[in-house]
């Protein structure tokens, strides 16, 4: 890896007009996020539907066009490129969608699907024929599947070609948006190894998007949890998965099951009372205050920053006025302390509120 | 079955019979490119407040196989049997088999939106579903009952939601509405189908709970068919593994996790993304499920199996032990000796 990172989004906001029961609103679907990746590296963005986690994967692209902020490809600021800049640009960045049976084009065979892209590009047909047989090898489909049209092949393989898609113009960062989540998980174990397969062979970089923050334990270097259009804690992905600070990634964490009965049956869960509010009308000061069992009056009136964690690398960072300090040692599923602590504020809340 | 099977808990099954029972149910639709054997032959006993487990991918039948004995599967052959205490619901009159459909046995989808009628609100949806097995429910019981139901499946402010549209709700709040809507004619067995596969984790973890605590209230029997077996470790009894129409692999929870027997189980358990460590991702299972319009001769996992010999492909083996499981395998179950090598 080098010293420059090869993205650098600062300050992303991406807010949506809609009009609703006749009124004009503003949905807030991305406040202010901000985050570096490294050269080869990848960074996870997890947070459940409607944390804005798309959106900024999809803003990063300028698929859709963000508000305001800044969001740099090795030093230059996509969102000053004009079209036909940014058509160069999109040479290194690219996106893997989730459904491939939704983004790739019905009626076109395989053989169109990767050719597109490159002739988009201008490159001549001699080089085109070429590299679609190169691509095939590379996401370890064979010959005969380049005439097959998306619908013959099975969710596992379509996704694959949606890869070699993405692959097609040699591009050095890839969005992936979700893209083994429809899928069966024996099929998902063998693309996300095919993923970091391609990842250390090709040198590329990946912004991983998931709703689980299981799916990228085995692939993510760094980590960052969203809520409700926030980045509320990111850091290393060891120090995110071994020292969890922020009250929403020890929830999500919490409610990841654990394939082991003994486990299982005896472990307690912080389970999230509550529906998400909406990025319409979101919570004053702390968004995730509503549902969170710390919350004190100072999370309704002042947003917490997002600080360095106190006496960590100064790469982990976490917007919580009461950030946990109970570290779970070297076992997340470990989170009876963290329950209890849980419980015990829900019944003394109970108890506040039959008081009057 | 009886008590001494490995797999079937001798406290849960001692002098009590099965509420639901399946036998040898197999189910064959005829397709224009020929028949395609989507259950063969699925033998399983659910006994009476306990949960059962059907875990598989997708096209291993694991749905078909409930569908069918519910009487929802359409231009398929189906033989064998499945009864409900006692009376056969394969082949039992609609009249009949409508009495116990959505009363006694209930069931739950994946998708809660496209199981609702998005024309009409909560409340009535409920309430019609009521009436169907009460005739002599009124209209306005029916909305009290339904406001109860919901409070009960902790959707706040429930008078109000029963006048909610579909889509005016969370996709965690409408699966909450149809479990409601299972539990409205005090069901003894729940069916529950991928009940959170379209859910956040956190949902997820709302609708388990949820689940769990019906469960013990109304002492219901569970079915859940899934495909992921983190979600089944905390919530079942005992677990059936589907594989191209056939149950592969038996047993208890705890000894179906700790000592899988079919080579299938292993490498589902193996390929799940796990939290507690960080290892290199094993895709232990290659190539694809088989296709229930061209099963390979003998045993169906052959082709993606690493354990697989020379007889795999000349029959198809059956259920037998494999220490604490049953499970369908040559190389591994019914052979003690072979079982213990392989085991180190």
């Amino acid at each position: 890896m080098d010293d420059q990172p090869i993205l650098r989004v600062r300050s992303l906001v991406k807010e949506f007009r809609i009009r609703e029961r006749g009124r004009s609103a503003v949905v807030h679907a991305v406040s202010d996020v901000s985050f570096d990746l490294q050269t080869g590296g990848t960074l996870a963005i997890v947070g459940e539907s409607g944390c804005g986690k798309s959106t900024t994967g999809r803003c990063i692209l300028r698929l859709i066009e963000p508000t305001s902020g800044e969001v740099q490809f090795r030093g230059v600021d996509l969102l000053g490129l004009n079209r036909s800049e940014m058509r160069r640009a999109r040479r290194n960045l690219q996106i893997v969608f989730q459904d491939p049976q939704a983004s790739l084009h019905p009626r076109l065979t395989v053989r169109r699907l990767l050719a597109e892209p490159l002739e988009v590009q201008g490159e001549p047909a001699s080089v085109v024929t070429e590299r679609v047989d190169e691509l095939l090898r590379l996401v370890q489909l064979r010959p005969e599947h380049l005439d097959r049209y998306p619908h013959e092949f099975s969710g596992g393989q379509r996704q694959r070609v949606g890869i070699a898609r993405a692959l097609a113009i040699s591009p050095a960062l890839l969005v992936l948006d979700e893209p083994v989540s429809a899928l069966d998980v024996s099929i998902q174990a063998e693309i996300m190894r095919l993923l970091v397969d391609l990842r250390e062979r090709l040198g590329l970089s990946f912004v991983f998007i998931a709703h689980d923050l299981a799916v990228v334990r085995q692939l993510a270097d760094r980590v960052a949890v969203m809520y409700l259009g926030k980045i509320v804690e990111i850091g290393d992905a060891d120090e995110i998965y071994r020292h969890p600070q922020h009250p929403y990634t020890k929830a999500l964490l919490s409610a990841v099951p654990v394939p082991d009965p003994s486990v299982e049956q005896h472990r307690r869960r912080i389970v999230l009372s509550g529906e998400l509010p909406s990025p319409i009308d979101p919570p004053s000061g702390c968004r995730f205050r509503t549902r969170c069992w710390r919350a004190e009056a100072v999370c309704a009136e002042t947003e917490p920053p997002l600080v360095a964690r106190n006496g960590s690398t100064a790469t982990h960072h976490i917007a919580c006025h009461f950030p946990g300090d109970d570290p779970l040692g070297n076992d997340p599923t470990n989170i009876d302390a963290l329950a209890d602590d849980a419980i015990a504020n829900d019944e003394f809340r109970a108890e506040l509120s039959a008081e009057g | 079955m009886s008590a001494d099977v490995p797999g079937v808990d001798s406290n849960v099954t001692a002098g009590r019979r099965p509420i639901l029972s399946v036998s040898d149910l197999c189910v064959t639709f005829t397709t224009s490119a020929g028949p395609a054997r989507a259950v063969r032959g699925v033998t399983f006993d659910v006994y009476p407040g306990e949960s059962v487990a059907i875990v598989g991918e997708s096209g291993s039948g694991k749905s078909v196989t409930m569908m069918a004995l519910l009487g929802m599967v359409a231009n398929a052959d189906i033989s064998g049997s499945a009864t409900y205490r006692g009376s056969e619901l394969i082949g039992m009159e609609v009249s009949r088999l409508r009495h116990i459909r959505g009363s006694k046995v209930a069931m739950i989808f994946q998708d809660p939106m496209t199981s609702l009628n998005p024309v009409l609100t909560i409340g009535r949806q409920m309430s019609l579903v009521m009436q169907a097995h009460q005739p002599d429910l009124s209209k306005k019981a029916a909305r009290t009952r339904a406001i109860e139901l919901l409070d009960q499946v902790a959707i706040s402010q429930a008078a109000r939601r029963c006048d909610s549209y579909p889509h005016e709700l969370s996709g965690g709040m409408r699966q909450r509405v149809m479990i409601a809507m299972a539990i409205s004619n005090n069901p003894e067995v729940l069916i529950a189908d991928e009940p959170t596969t379209a859910l956040d984790v956190t949902v997820q973890a709302q609708i388990m709970e949820l689940l769990g605590d019906l469960r013990r209230d109304h002492h219901l029997a569970m079915v859940l068919i899934t495909h992921d077996l983190g979600v089944v470790a905390g919530a079942a009894d005992r677990v059936a593994v589907m594989y191209a129409g056939r149950i592969v692999e038996q047993g208890a929870v705890g000894p179906l996790f700790a000592d899988p027997g079919h080579p299938y189980t292993r490498g589902l358990l193996d390929c799940l993304p796990r939290l507690d460590e960080r290892h290199e991702i094993r895709a232990s299972i290659a190539g694809v499920p088989a296709s229930p319009m061209s099963l390979p001769p003998g045993c169906p996992f052959a082709p993606r199996c690493s354990y697989v010999e020379s007889r795999c492909s000349e029959s198809e083996p059956f259920l037998e032990r494999h220490h604490e499981t049953l499970s369908a395998c040559f190389v591994l179950a019914g052979d003690g000796l072979a079982a213990a090598a392989v085991d180190g």
